[in-house]
């Protein structure tokens, strides 16, 4: 009973052996796979269709050839038809691509870390501290010499950055276990949110108005400048953990376990709240606050794909694009005249698919 | 191969648990490690692997092995807190091999998994997910995790609590059976004292934060050691197929 | 990311485009936010955001022959009975295409760009309220001229008027608006001020607007709008202090102020049957049906104002622009009697509908309660 000699005949068997039951149980993981993989590939032409459609759509009726016409060849495209999509519509799908994956990533980095369902990029107080930051500007009515355009953006990502100091303060001070970040993180997020509210009681009914409007979220102030920013933001946030996936999926274990296989917890956690904070101050600063995207894109894409986070995460960050792209149709075709606050169809959009996902049983939730 | 372990001193900040604890285990069994609650134990294996910060000598082979190389070799599977997540059977074993998972995993690390899972029996469970499992399956996984890392050492922290009867023994098996079959050292922390005699080739006893004695289940487990270090009065009695059965009868006054 | 940079870069040679394209033809406008922008000679797709009858007033009766967008609630929502009037004389103005309103948030820079306009020109408010909009039409090609009635100065509501003028070739017009409405200030200040150094006593005076009714206070004025219509007609605005630019003012302050003088500024608002309605088409014994209530606030009846009678309303959609001269007399006839016995408020406003508007000052603009 030599179990080694019969392991080493079962290896070296497997590529040149008949096939056996072995044999198809061994091609299955790679089988597995490649089904993520091509749903993650169905996922990004849903997404890439949908991108097109919210080109399409818009006050301005144009039909589809103009469109067209105007993204391959601008310069002999009707000029006003060619400013519609270069300046207005081209734009504003971008941000929504580059926004929605943002917080898909954000949401399920923030999930794993936390190792919580219910965690979303919003749970550690930084879209409060945004918010804060930006009503303060309007507020104040200050503008930045150089750049007024970007001073609500800058304002709203240097107080989203303040709360992260904060929170990681804490945490850090208190071994960076899951349970202090997420205490230190509620505490912040209703500082800020108390903050938040004490700047529209001061202000004067128009700047409210503004303030108001800039919490629920618009697409509108897309333009090139800060679609090329943001997509810098998501370009590093995708990129700087990279390295870390295996590491984030070990983590799903728990702390413990992930400490026995080898994953230095306390310095994966410090590194991926980072990134989080990143991620989401710079989904937040140009657009506001658009609830909801970060806590359904995560969950959506585990259920399609499982926690492989190497899948997973570019899964999130296609759902999240998918999910934001889509309202940002939906809040056009409702009702051209006014505009529909963004946040409000993401939640619109998003529940009822959740629920259905909850109630198709033959997958796992969490 | 003998793990020798040398005046190790162990604890979290201020707190010293293990307070100079030595012994020598040898490869190719199972050691089980018993005390009573709180004096040491996943401390002791914690520090061993290298997941705690300690003093003292650990080798093997003789050779000296500081924290960080422990960490390579020594693989220790923690107590079982049921936390749960929709990773599937195969994902988990997978990860007992974090170093080697990257952007693409190589070929040869899925079927090497699928083999360890098919020596414990499990094999079909390879695409379940872990909510899905019983808990002796999933010890099983964990183990068969563990083992996935090829280590030299493999300290389990109570691995059957919370197991059925059947699972305990299968655990057990598969654990001595690995041990025997590929030399390594095993140390599994145990609370069920009549497993510990059935299964273990030696015991060491840990109290107060070091050994209290460490030798053959028959030299350790005796009315006398037991009344001193667990406060409790037993009747220890040979059964006729030769196994230690030990009765507890009521706490020590 | 490369795919966006080019497209950056078509967007910036579409632009550059289009500018090269209107070089020829072209005025150089300085607008009120100090700007220097071209525009084509006499536009015939006009862009307005605001100031409709000012537009009027200054282009002629064909003003909106030459217009294709306007930012239609602040006409139709906010000024509805202007609205029904205007439109009822120039129909095309209900065909114009709505590019949607700054202050909700509907401003759609998609539907400006689309209804292809030769110029854009919008109050200060919208501009800056816009974001970077205003700078997407720029980006389109389509030049975008301010001009700011609401700062309610003589220099801007001159410089405004000029500028309209340059930009729709209306400029002899303009001058004449722009001259009469100066020195018609300039004619209220100099006999304030001739009656103050008389030794005629400051009377207080309490603005309110009257949106919401009697049963709850409305908007005060601190130094802006008609806080400082007051100013200019010598009266002591209350507010003025208390609210930076526009608030409510604690019952118990006004109360405790003992005012000489109130005002009630009303307006078309639909659906509020408690406002204090006014403004064309209305009647003035609606207008004082509603002013009445407000008698019987806690504590009105012994406030001055009230005991001698001094309450009024005034229009508010008549703020902020080339006519509101009218109301400065208004106010200050009431605060100086003596000194403007010779000048009649709603004669000027009848004379100027006449002269420069296509409709009549028919309705209630400024009323006091008897």
């Amino acid at each position: 009973m030599n179990a080694a000699a019969t392991d080493k005949d079962a290896l070296s068997g497997a590529s040149d052996g008949p096939r056996s039951p072995g044999a198809t149980h061994r091609s299955s993981y790679r089988g597995l796979i490649a089904r993520r993989m091509t749903i993650l590939g169905a996922a990004g032409t849903i997404l890439a269709v949908a991108c097109f459609a919210d080109i399409l759509i818009g006050p301005a009726f144009l039909n589809v050839s103009d469109v067209i016409g105007a993204l391959l060849q601008p310069d002999s495209a009707d000029q006003t038809t060619a400013a519609i999509v270069h300046i207005i519509r081209l734009p504003m799908t971008c941000m929504a691509l580059l926004v929605g994956a943002a917080l898909g990533i954000a949401g399920t980095h923030m999930q794993t870390i936390l190792g919580n369902p219910l965690a979303s990029p919003y749970t550690l107080g930084f879209s409060a501290a945004g918010g804060f930051g930006a009503a303060t500007a309007i507020l104040l009515g200050i503008s930045f010499p150089l750049l007024p355009d970007l001073t609500v953006p800058i304002a709203a990502f240097a107080m989203a950055g303040l709360a992260a100091f904060t929170v990681y303060g804490f945490a850090r001070l208190r071994g960076m276990s899951a349970e202090v970040m997420v205490l230190a993180g509620i505490a912040t997020l209703f500082l800020f949110q108390s903050l938040q509210s004490m700047a529209q009681y001061l202000a004067s009914p128009e700047v409210l108005q503004q303030i108001v409007f800039w919490l629920f979220g618009s697409m509108l102030k897309a333009n090139w400048t800060n679609v090329s920013i943001t997509a810098v933001i998501v370009l590093v946030g995708a990129v700087a953990l990279i390295p870390d996936l295996w590491k984030l999926t070990a983590l799903r274990l728990g702390d413990d376990r992930a400490t026995a296989i080898g994953v230095d917890v306390r310095r994966l956690r410090m590194k991926v709240f980072a990134v989080v904070a990143l991620l989401t101050a710079g989904a937040v600063s140009f657009v506001g606050t658009i609830g909801f995207v970060g806590l359904v894109a995560p969950h959506i894409a585990r259920m399609l794909v499982g926690e492989d986070q190497r899948i997973l995460v570019p899964m999130a960050a296609v759902t999240g694009a998918a999910i934001l792209v889509g309202a940002s149709i939906i809040s056009k075709l409702l009702s051209p005249g006014t505009v529909v606050p963004i946040g409000i169809v993401t939640a619109v959009i998003g529940v009822p698919f959740l629920y259905s996902l909850i109630l198709n049983r033959s997958r796992r939730l969490w | 191969m003998t793990l020798t372990i040398d005046d190790l001193e162990a604890g979290y900040g201020a707190l010293r648990v293990i307070t100079g604890a030595s012994a020598t285990v040898p490869a190719g069994d199972l050691t089980v490690l018993i005390g009573p609650n709180g004096t040491g134990k996943s401390t002791f294996l914690k520090a061993l692997a290298g997941l705690v910060h300690a003093t003292g000598r650990v080798s093997v082979h003789g050779i000296d092995l500081p924290a960080e190389q422990r960490r390579k070799a020594i693989a220790y599977m923690p107590q079982d807190t049921g936390a749960s997540s929709s990773l599937t059977v195969l994902e988990v074993v997978l990860l007992g091999r974090l170093r080697s998972l990257g952007l693409s995993v190589p070929e040869i690390l899925p079927r090497e998994a699928l083999l360890l899972l098919r020596r414990f029996g499990i094999e079909d469970l390879q695409h379940r997910t872990l909510d899905a499992l019983s808990g002796g399956q999933r010890q099983l996984v964990f183990l068969a995790q563990a083992l996935f890392r090829e280590p030299q050492v493999l300290l389990l922290d109570e691995p059957t609590a919370a197991l059925d009867l059947r699972h305990q023994l299968v655990v057990l098996n598969a654990v001595r059976e690995h041990a025997r079959a590929h030399g390594i050292v095993a140390i599994a922390a145990m609370h069920d004292l009549g497993l510990a005699a059935q299964f273990a080739s030696r015991i060491i006893c840990l109290a107060s934060g070091n050994v209290a004695a460490a030798g053959t289940s028959r030299e350790v487990l005796t009315e006398e050691r037991l009344r001193s270090v667990y406060g409790v009065e037993t009747s220890i009695a040979e059964t006729p197929t030769g196994f230690l059965s030990i009765t507890p009868l009521r706490p020590c006054a | 990311m490369s795919y966006k940079l080019v497209h950056g870069f078509a967007a910036a040679a579409i632009a550059l485009s289009m500018l090269v394209a209107t070089k020829a033809n072209a005025t150089t406008v300085t607008d009120v936010a100090d700007s220097t922008v071209e525009v084509p000679d006499h536009p015939e797709r006009v862009l307005l955001g605001f100031y409709f009858e000012d537009f009027f007033a200054i282009v002629g009766p064909k003003a909106y022959d030459r217009v294709v967008a306007i930012s239609k609630d602040t006409w139709h929502g906010w000024r509805n009975l202007q609205w029904k009037a205007y439109t009822k004389t120039t129909p095309r103005i209900e065909q114009l295409i709505d590019v949607g309103e700054v202050d909700s948030g509907t401003f759609s820079a998609e539907a400006a760009i689309a209804a292809k306009p030769d110029v854009a020109i919008l109050a200060a408010w919208q501009f800056n309220a816009m974001g970077d909009a205003a700078a997407k039409l720029e980006a389109a090609g389509i030049p975008v001229v301010v001009v700011d009635y609401n700062a309610q100065t003589v220099a801007k509501h001159v410089a405004s008027t000029l500028v309209i003028g340059k930009v729709m070739g209306a400029e002899d017009r303009a001058r004449k608006l722009a001259d009469e409405y100066a020195d018609a200030v300039a004619e209220v200040e100099a006999r304030v001020a001739a009656a103050m150094a008389a030794g005629t006593p400051n009377k207080k005076v309490y603005v309110e607007l009257g949106a919401k009714g009697a049963d709850e206070p409305g908007n005060s004025y601190g130094d802006v709008m008609w806080g400082g219509v007051i100013a200019t007609a010598g009266g002591q605005n209350i507010a003025s202090g208390q609210v930076a630019r526009w608030g409510v003012l604690s019952p118990e302050f006004v109360l405790g102020q003992n005012p000489d003088v109130v005002l009630l500024a009303g307006s078309g608002w639909a659906n509020r049957d408690k406002a204090v309605l006014m403004g064309p088409g209305i009647d003035p014994s609606l207008t004082r049906d509603r002013m009445r209530p407000y008698l019987g606030r806690a504590g009105w009846r012994n406030m001055a104002a009230v005991k001698a009678g001094e309450i009024h309303a005034v229009y508010h959609g008549g703020a902020r622009t080339l006519y509101d001269y009218a109301y400065l007399q208004y106010i200050a006839k009431v605060l100086y009697p003596e000194a403007f016995a010779d000048i009649d408020p709603q004669e000027t406003l009848a004379r100027f509908f006449r002269t420069y508007l296509p409709i009549e000052a028919s309705g209630t603009y400024m009323t006091r309660l008897q």
